[in-house]
């Protein structure tokens, strides 16, 4: 039975990927568990590893095509459907069927196969695979097989807008009958929906639910989220290959489609969907408030070389910010929060984001349990998530689950600003330049270090009141820093 | 090499079975009878093996003299110029060329000439000539003698191109040309002179532009040219076993070309094939699926394949002639692929 292998969905929130590549070409043999192509989700690239064991058969999105999670993406058979195939390629009996269209498209397959040999030693990701789909394919090819049945010519290149491939004949009955072409399941060559599937869908009115041929399948895509095993070294690298199994996405590669700057438009598109988003369905405004930092620069000093001796970390102001953040956000619950659609809801666990500017955009690695982790453990796991962002090398789970944020434009002479909440967070704090600067202290003028911090909150989920005395506590904190060395 | 004989459908009362070539000898002859401004010129058409190569003039010059069935020079520029000269003089010429493969000399007449003196002249002259050819191959004729050119003339605004594949439409078709007041490039097809058919009784012409539907069917289209729509009837035959039924569409004219017919089946079948023994290259069958895509994209449930002779030129040798040919199966298998 053939196997259709679709894009999984590597992250809660993903809703489509892109393929970067594939390490496998059309008719190779690969089996289960091995690498089978790079897939770009929201913000990392990653490798995913073959759902079974067979002949690759067919691909039906090319590199650089962008496709919703859980569309088929490829066609992974066993030997006899590979000889099926094989001899559906074949030209037949003196066939000499032409398409319109012309030449089989080829060559891509050298630079594939050695990125597949480069890549064999990273750690893959199980794709999802929808085998009863596979089953209606490969049963469609049976009753198909004539002599010089051309599918190399019959198998177009996948759009990479993700439009759905359907004969012009297909969309207009379609269209009449008011069918969403994006519900079927193309039977025609290379996966198009033809006539016969249309007229099928409008038959099946009645009889099943609307969307319930979707449902399972996203529902398997989800479950196959999890990391896979490790794949066994297959090849010699003449590469060192990376500890983790991103792929910088700065790394040349055979497919113009999958270039840096790919990547770097997606990340904006998602960037600009998120933001919009956050703007337009939330209420959210912004608090201020300046902070003495003389105390936090002292334990700074002085407990900072004592834990770069004793930990190997050095403490940062922003790590220090972030410990105080969790801190108080355990004595705040309500700032730690989401809207639900019918009320708010108080998160159980402290995760604090951390913004990280990169050239290509910004992420926003997190940092879990921060409440419940020393400020050692917290500038440790900062500098690890940071460092790896810069490299494009997050995996996507790293870079979910935050309950709130914490974001500096301090090092760019920001005093202050409104930091837009990453949804569905309920709060984020933007931290602004920490200089010194002419303070009161009783009756007195005194230069003292001082920074202001910005909070946004959505007044959905949190009222103005407990959301400033949250921004005070984390204030105090910050102004008493000793506190941040309690458990 | 054995030439095939395709019969089809018993004759009725009013018709007898000819031979493709005894059709068109019909129809020189009784529109010679008809019209005395009708006479025929070529080389060896008169007096050499008693009618032209294949037969087709034979009888002729016995009946209507040698004044009205010329023997020329071999020179097809001579031939193509002077049936020019006669047709704008008032005659009403049937120029024969001996091959089609040599009508690259006579282009200047044809298509400078012929095809445009009507409109140049603002319709105070008409050019209704009859340039007549045979083409194609399967006879072992080699590159020189064996191609398939109408495209050629397709092209080329100003000419009407005829392409009949049976006895009764060689014969129609021969009489609408003659009686057409603009050239006409008739092209027959060298294999098809000795199939038979049944061939209606007296003056019955088919007018120039009206396709044929020589097999009605469901599940495709196959448009094609000459040996093409035999090869695509025994090509149905085999499909039909298999559950495909292949409906067959002779145009018989390419220009004009019967668009509205073959959209018509298009729109039934959702599926296009077409064929024809030229070289797949700039070929008839591109301009068909262009037409038919523009008329009916959202008729289409498949990509419309072609199924022509190699972009090569054609082999002496049997079997690479075969090869270099498109075959009944071939056919069958680019149906097989657009309706999968």
């Amino acid at each position: 039975m053939a196997t259709e292998v679709v894009l999984p969905r590597l992250g809660l929130t993903q809703e489509e990927g892109t393929v970067v590549r594939w390490l496998k070409v059309e008719g190779s043999r690969v089996a289960k568990g091995e690498p089978l192509f790079e897939v770009m989700t929201d913000k990392a690239t990653l490798e995913v590893e073959a759902p079974a064991s067979g002949v690759l058969l067919r691909i039906l999105v090319a590199e650089g095509g962008t496709v919703p999670v859980a569309t088929p993406i490829a066609v992974i058979g066993e030997p006899d459907e590979a000889a099926l195939h094989s001899a559906l390629g074949a030209p037949g009996t003196g066939g000499r069927a032409h398409t319109a269209g012309g030449q089989a498209e080829a060559g891509r397959s050298g630079g594939a196969a050695a990125n597949a040999d480069r890549k064999a030693d990273q750690r893959p990701i199980e794709a999802g695979s929808r085998a009863e789909v596979g089953a209606e394919w490969s049963q469609d090819t049976a009753a198909g097989n004539g002599p010089g049945r051309n599918v190399s010519a019959a198998s177009p290149a996948p759009d990479p807008t993700g439009r759905v491939k359907i004969s012009p004949r297909a969309r207009a009955l379609a269209d009449a009958q008011g069918v969403d072409v994006r519900s079927l399941a193309g039977t025609g060559p290379g996966g198009r929906v033809i006539e016969r599937d249309v007229q099928q869908a409008i038959a099946a009115r009645g009889t099943a639910p609307a969307g319930g041929a979707q449902a399972p399948a996203a529902q398997r895509a989800q479950a196959a989220g999890s990391p896979g095993p490790q794949a066994a070294a297959s090849a010699p690298t003449a590469v060192p290959a990376p500890p983790v199994r991103q792929v910088p996405e700065v790394a040349a590669g055979p497919s113009p489609a999958a270039a840096p700057g790919a990547a770097a438009a997606r990340m904006r598109a998602i960037i600009a969907r998120r933001m919009l988003e956050s703007l337009q369905t939330t209420a959210q405004l912004t608090l201020t408030t300046e902070v003495d930092m003389e105390e936090t620069e002292r334990l700074r000093s002085e407990v900072g070389p004592e834990l770069e001796r004793r930990e190997g970390v050095r403490v940062t102001y922003t790590d220090l910010v972030v410990r105080a953040v969790a801190v108080a956000l355990r004595e705040h619950p309500a700032v730690n929060a989401r809207w639900e659609g019918e009320g708010a809801r108080r998160l159980p666990e402290i995760h604090i984001g951390v913004a990280v500017a990169l050239d290509e955009g910004l992420v926003v690695p997190v940092v879990r349990h921060a409440d419940r982790a020393t400020l050692a453990q917290v500038s440790a796991a900062i500098r690890d998530l940071s460092e790896r962002a810069r490299g494009m090398r997050l995996r996507p789970e790293e870079m979910q689950g935050s309950t709130f944020t914490v974001t500096n434009l301090g090092m760019y002479d920001v005093d202050a600003f409104t930091p837009v909440l990453n949804p569905p967070e309920a709060g984020i704090l933007g931290v602004g330049r920490l200089h010194r600067r002419p303070a009161a202290v009783g009756d007195r003028v005194e230069v003292r270090a001082g920074m202001v911090l910005s909070l946004t909150f959505d007044h959905r989920v949190v009222d103005g009141a407990p959301a400033a005395q949250f921004l005070q506590r984390t204030k105090f904190i910050l102004e008493h820093p000793y506190l941040l060395l309690l458990p | 090499m054995s030439r095939p004989v395709i019969e089809t459908t018993p004759a009725p009362a009013a018709t007898r079975v000819l031979t493709y070539a005894e059709a068109l000898n019909e129809a020189l002859r009784e529109e010679m009878r008809r019209d005395p401004r009708v006479f025929v010129m070529g080389e060896d058409v008169a007096v050499w093996g008693g009618g032209g190569v294949f037969g087709v003039t034979r009888g002729l010059v016995e009946e209507f003299g040698p004044q009205r069935v010329r023997d020329t020079p071999i020179s097809e520029e001579a031939i193509a110029a002077l049936a020019v000269g006669a047709a704008v003089a008032g005659a009403r010429p049937v120029a024969e060329f001996m091959y089609a493969d040599f009508m690259g000399l006579a282009m200047e007449p044809i298509v400078n000439q012929a095809a445009k003196i009507r409109y140049m002249f603002g319709g105070k002259a008409s050019v209704p000539v009859v340039f007549r050819a045979q083409e194609g191959a399967g006879r072992g004729n080699a590159a020189q003698h064996s191609q398939s050119l109408e495209a050629w003339f397709c092209h080329i605004p100003g000419l009407k191109v005829a392409v009949p594949s049976t006895p009764a439409d060689a014969k129609g078709l021969l009489v609408s040309a003659i009686r057409d007041e603009n050239p006409v490039v008739f092209l027959e097809h060298k294999i098809l002179y000795n199939t038979k058919g049944p061939v209606p009784a007296g003056d019955v012409a088919i007018p120039m532009g009206v396709a044929d539907c020589k097999r009605a069917g469901r599940h495709a289209t196959f448009v094609g040219v000459h040996t093409m729509v035999h090869k695509a009837l025994a090509a149905a035959e085999t499909l039909a076993a298999e559950g495909i039924d292949l409906e067959v569409i002779d145009p018989r004219t390419l220009v004009p070309f019967d668009l509205d017919a073959v959209v018509a089946s298009v729109r039934k079948t959702g599926r296009l094939v077409v064929g024809h023994e030229a070289y797949e290259r700039c070929g008839i069958g591109a301009e068909i699926i262009a037409q038919v895509i523009a008329a009916a994209f959202d008729a289409l449930d498949a990509p419309p394949l072609r199924v022509c002779g190699e972009n090569v030129p054609i082999p002496y040798n049997a079997r690479l002639e075969a090869a270099a040919l498109p075959q009944a199966e071939d056919i069958a298998a680019a149906v097989r692929q657009v309706v999968a």
